[in-house]
């Protein structure tokens, strides 16, 4: 299954948002900032959007998913 | 001054967890038969009235679309567990001699059977829920 990396955080800092500022001006909960920049949510379509807007960039600057090693592991 | 928002996972304790909990105590208490138990029966289940209640109308974060996945994900593990409790207690029942089973006291049993799978997914579901958002 692929991994999903994110940049929120790296994104955030560079506009000095708090997480809670950030979920509030997207319409969730600080929890699931704290999720996304884990990388441990995949958002909806429309939360990543929301989040590209925010920033100013394209989502796929913000959200990336990579392989995960153990899959390529399996496979050979 | 403003009124305290609490988390939605507050809601989702108070919904679930605490209220089922409440429900499989009463349950408890309602298998003896005796005035005071039936008492402190009713009075955990007006407890589970007001948990309830505070879940409904209490002030909680909005919803977003990670609780409501998490929810979701909880129920659906919550059902499966329900699901082979179920089949475990036909298997019993099946096992067991037939003149054990058809001497049990149905009528008591029924009540707190009841009340047991009532609180019983709240309360699965409601640690489920708290497991998955801090994973």
């Amino acid at each position: 299954m692929p991994i999903l990396k994110t940049r929120i955080h790296e994104f955030r800092r560079e506009l000095n948002l708090q997480q809670a500022e950030l979920a509030e001006m997207v319409g969730v909960r600080r929890e699931t900032i704290v999720k996304l920049e884990k990388g441990r949510y995949n958002p909806s379509l429309k939360l990543a959007m929301d989040i590209a807007k925010v920033f100013g960039k394209p989502v796929e600057e913000i959200f990336e998913f990579q392989a995960d090693p153990e899959d390529s592991d399996e496979s050979n | 001054m403003g009124k305290r928002v609490f988390k939605y996972g507050t809601r989702i304790a108070f919904r679930e967890t605490i209220n089922g909990s409440l429900w499989i105590a009463a349950g408890a208490f309602g298998i003896f038969d005796n005035q005071p138990c039936k008492y402190i029966s009713v009075i955990l289940l007006a407890l589970a009235i007001i948990s309830q209640a505070f879940a409904i109308f209490g002030k909680f974060e909005k919803t977003d679309e990670m609780a409501t996945a998490n929810l979701n994900v909880a129920k659906a593990i919550t059902l499966d567990y329900i699901r082979i409790l179920i089949m475990l207690i036909y298997i019993i029942l099946l096992i067991m001699p037939n003149d054990i089973v058809a001497n049990l006291d149905w009528g008591k049993i029924i009540y707190p059977a009841l009340i047991l799978f009532i609180g019983l997914p709240e309360v699965i579901t409601g640690l489920l829920f708290n497991k998955i958002e801090e994973e």
